[in-house]
């Protein structure tokens, strides 16, 4: 960690000497600890410092961007003359009004001394312990991350945060039978290594003599984790910007209309603590985070902008520039998805379903089959079970799912009032919050051999 | 660099426990265009180096990486790397064994025509915003995307076997993407795939084997006739798939079950298991005897082409399926030993220096067989051809599959017909290669490849390659995404 003073006045003596029309610098540095499971063993175990600083010079509205991981002064100046000579001849960009001013921003988060790859070790050996006295085998991932970022621009935007993000994501596995357990937190220390793995071994256990069930509609009551894959895929081809102006996001020509249950409410919200969730206070270009309601008791309401889009649209940005090296899409992304709880405990929801099935995760959740639907596949995984008379009986093997997810979420039949941070498999820092949801007739269409 | 990291090396070998270790130092360099419409959205260049130190002591891994290339912070990562193995030693009760492999030297570079870093700014954007612009001003279009990309990797890897190994891998990747939208229908069409579009390990010469200009009125006019074309009908069919799609076919169904970590249950905390159980190789009848895939890192232009894997085991072929039968692993030397192989499959990759190289997929290619798609197709009485790929999914054992592809014609009485939407299709991965009952020959063969296929945790990106020919296949279960 470099510091907010240190780090700040390296980044504004940059943009002084800079000479271009505008200059935005963006600084992402990440201390990752890793440890993998397989097999009953700590399989690949690691410790890595890694960061990204970028330049954005516009000169007028002609746009360039360069990158380095070099933070020494001389090749911060280096990455904003390449930045800049990209700009000098690229063509005017019309939708570029400046670089964001300042605003207030939301305070960050705390960091705490990281466990170290000594104590993760020694907080999983009793764990490893555990499964192989109960004759399971344990894979998964326990990490502890702290994240500083930082952006100044030429407009006087001055903001930095440095937060701290673990979890903790077991498989325990026996032949046919296999469950998931998982925990996030701001550090290792608040997470119930030992909770975890006695959830995942015995959903294990409880799975073992697996049925096979016929495809067909069946009511399930999906836990967080698969709430949150479906979810997921929602945020990566409808919430954006992006797939309103491409016209392919479900909410394109139904805002203002419901096409969902009353029961369902989405928000994106970044700085909430809520749900174990870690606030994440600002985006890429230092703009504060603002909650948005995306969807409100099952009607669209807005999508998330960076500031090119909200330009286009006439609108502010709120705040949802993609983070450093996770801009795949390019796009403004909604990373800190939230589904509003209802008020019903999980024994409850799993009571009033006569026949059905309990959906600890999905697999390979796929949402480009027809967007402007959200017709989506995808399979269980680590824990699929009967249940029967509002019981869970026997362990089920595994099932493919093809549906459209508006007509699915349009049978949401009771939410529950806990919810959970589930981590996104391919963000370090994202974790979607979420409830149990009861959903009728969940459509699955083939077995998975 | 190459003398502090083989000092540290050394000293960090000579120290009690460590059964091996090895050092990498990578060089990244890469250049993103991005246009939308008629405007160039964004143009960016990024360079990234750092270091790292793999160690095995008392037969556990540990791994350090940072950026910092100064003699104290490479004496520090060697000095993490021992700290993080002797805390996973603590806790195994098995140890890691490495199968053997001779120490290498020498050097690999891309052979490449123009290097892309070296060409001028103004030219890749008129390459790229020329074509997009044409299509944006065309009927019935909503929004066209366009996307340049070329990356260098130049990685010095050093072993306490005494291999010292440099590489300058090369490769590039792009891609038109045209959506059309009317009466509230929407529809994509790209060229020459959706993801990452086309790709090659090259140089600028790229360029020329996309030709931009001259697939824009191609793609458009496939996109218009989509907007109007009956849904992909339900039922069990033939089915013809294109070598863009089929590339994902192989990817999925053949180059991750074959990956030797998921075999052996070490993926399972994020990507899953594979049924290509140990206990089956050289015995489960995976496909029709027609089919025969390998893990290739020796083929020319490839993404997965290189001198060396990431712990020094040079390139090489290895047969995964032949004649149908199931017979070999992508392995590292870790899985290889672990396995019971004799030596690894050269297979042990690392997206950058900050990870850890893990079992990847190199090459992986279906054999060629005779004839041309038109023959396939004139020797079909009925079915779909479909092509390229726009979803996919696949059970953690990768068994149960299903794609959607963005465009199929119907086959009928050995013709190419009518433009079917919204296709897809599903199957069981060893039942669907069973079924394979032509391949075309080798004037149809491509090289495909994909830029970010995802795999470890964290989750880490890697460049593959895939070679085949359009295939046709009896029996299958297609329908619509509705």
């Amino acid at each position: 960690m470099i510091g907010r003073d240190a780090l700040l006045s390296r980044l504004d003596e940059a943009i002084r000497a800079g000479g271009a029309d505008e200059v935005e610098l963006s600084f992402s540095g990440r201390e990752r600890g890793t440890s993998r499971l397989a097999n009953n063993a700590l399989t690949q175990c690691m410790e890595v410092s890694e960061r990204i600083l970028r330049a954005r010079v516009a000169l007028g509205s002609r746009l360039g961007t360069a990158q380095t991981d070099d933070i020494s002064s001389d090749a911060v100046r280096e990455c904003i003359r390449r930045a800049a000579a990209i700009a000098a001849v690229a063509p005017e960009h019309p939708d570029f009004r400046g670089f964001p001013g300042p605003a207030e921003p939301h305070t960050g988060g705390m960091i705490t001394d990281p466990a170290g790859p000594e104590r993760r070790a020694a907080s999983l050996s009793p764990i490893l312990d555990r499964a192989r006295a109960r004759n399971l085998s344990l894979a998964g991932l326990c990490s502890e991350t702290l994240f500083e970022d930082a952006v100044a621009n030429s407009r006087g935007v001055r903001v930095h945060a440095q937060r701290g993000a673990a979890k903790l994501e077991l498989i325990a596995a026996d032949g046919d039978a296999a469950g998931y357990a998982s925990a996030t937190a701001g550090d290792l220390a608040a997470i119930d290594h030992a909770g975890v793995g006695e959830a995942a071994c015995d959903k294990a256990e409880r799975g073992r003599g697996p049925v096979s069930l016929p495809p067909g509609e069946y009511d399930v009551v999906l836990e967080p984790a698969s709430v949150s894959e479906v979810l997921e895929w929602l945020g990566m081809t409808s919430f954006s910007a992006r797939d309103m102006e491409d016209g392919t996001s479900f909410l394109c020509g139904r805002i203002g209309e419901r096409v969902m249950s009353e029961a369902l409410t989405i928000v994106d919200d970044g700085p909430s603590p809520a749900g174990g969730h870690v606030p994440v206070p600002f985006d890429a270009e230092g703009v504060p985070k603002r909650r948005v309601t995306i969807i409100d008791r099952g009607v669209p309401c807005a999508c998330v902008h960076d500031s090119l889009s909200a330009a286009r649209a006439g609108v502010a940005s709120t705040g949802h520039a993609p983070p450093l090296g996770e801009d795949l899409l390019g796009a403004a992304a909604a990373g800190d998805l939230f589904v509003e709880p209802g008020d019903r405990s999980m024994d409850e929801l799993i009571g009033s379903v006569d026949r059905g099935l309990l959906v600890t995760r999905f697999h390979y959740v796929n949402g480009l089959l027809d967007p402007p639907r959200a017709m989506m596949t995808g399979l269980t995984r680590d824990g699929l079970f009967l249940i029967d008379g509002g019981k869970v009986k026997s362990g089920v093997r595994n099932l493919r799912w093809t549906q459209s997810i508006l007509d699915a979420f349009s049978r949401i039949a009771g939410l529950s009032r806990e919810r959970r941070a589930v981590p996104t498999w391919w963000s370090s820092l994202g974790a979607y919050v979420c409830p149990a949801m009861l959903v009728s007739r969940w459509t699955f269409t083939g077995q998975s051999r | 660099m190459k003398d502090l990291l083989a000092d540290a090396l050394a000293r960090l070998t000579r120290q009690d426990g460590v059964d091996y270790a090895d050092a990498r130092f990578v060089q990244h360099e890469s250049e993103t265009l991005h246009c939308k419409d008629r405007k160039l959205e964004s143009y960016a260049r990024a360079q990234s180096q750092g270091h790292c130190f793999r160690v095995l002591y008392r037969g556990a891994w540990g791994f350090a990486a940072r950026p910092d290339c100064a003699p104290a912070d490479v004496e520090a990562s060697a000095r993490r790397a021992i700290e993080v193995g002797r805390a996973s030693a603590a806790v195994n009760k098995t140890r890691v064994r490495l199968c053997d492999e001779e120490p290498q030297r020498g050097s690999y570079k891309t052979p490449m025509r123009i290097d892309p870093f070296e060409v001028a700014t103004e030219r890749k954007v008129g390459d790229l915003l020329g074509p997009v612009a044409d299509l944006a001003g065309r009927p019935h279009v909503r929004t066209v995307d366009g996307r340049l990309l070329f990356r260098r990797a130049r990685t010095l890897l050093l072993t306490s076997e005494g291999t010292d190994v440099e590489q300058s891998v090369t490769y590039g990747s792009g891609g038109l993407k045209v959506i059309v939208e009317r009466d509230g229908e929407v529809q994509q069409r790209c060229h020459p795939m959706d993801h990452d579009g086309g790709v090659g390990q090259m140089g600028y010469e790229l360029l020329e084997t996309l030709d931009f200009a001259g697939q824009a009125d191609r793609i458009h006019d496939e996109a218009l006739g989509l907007l109007a074309a009956p849904p992909c009908p339900t039922g069990e069919t033939t089915l013809i798939l294109d070598t863009a799609q089929l590339a994902l076919q192989i990817h999925e169904s053949c180059g991750h079950p074959t990956e030797g970590d998921r075999a052996l249950g070490e993926e399972l905390s994020l990507a899953g298991g594979s049924f290509l159980s140990p206990d089956q190789r050289g015995k489960l009848q995976y496909g029709s005897t027609i089919v025969n895939l390998s893990a290739d890192s020796l083929t020319p232009r490839a993404l997965g082409t290189f001198g060396w894997d990431d712990e020094g085991v040079p390139a090489r072929k290895t047969p995964l399926i032949v004649e149908g039968r199931f017979v070999g692993y992508l392995t590292s030397r870790e899985t290889a030993a672990k396995l019971g192989l004799v030596r690894s499959a050269g297979a042990c990759r690392a997206e950058s220096w900050a990870r850890m190289p893990i079992v990847r997929m190199i090459n992986v290619s279906l054999e060629p067989g005779s004839g041309s798609l038109d023959d396939l197709i004139a020797d079909t009485d009925e079915g779909v051809l479909m092509g390229p790929n726009r979803s996919w999914s696949i059970d953690d054992l990768r068994l149960n599959f299903q794609f959607g592809c963005e465009i199929a014609w119907e086959i009928k009485g050995g013709k190419r017909g009518r433009i079917l939407r919204n296709p897809m299709y599903t199957g069981i991965t060893p039942r669907f290669w069973g079924s394979c009952d032509r391949i075309a020959g080798p004037q149809e063969f491509r090289t495909w490849g994909f830029l970010n296929c995802g795999k470890g945790d964290p989750v880490q990106s890697m460049h593959v390659g895939h070679g085949c020919a359009p295939a046709r296949f009896r029996g299958v279960s297609v329908g619509a995404a509705r």
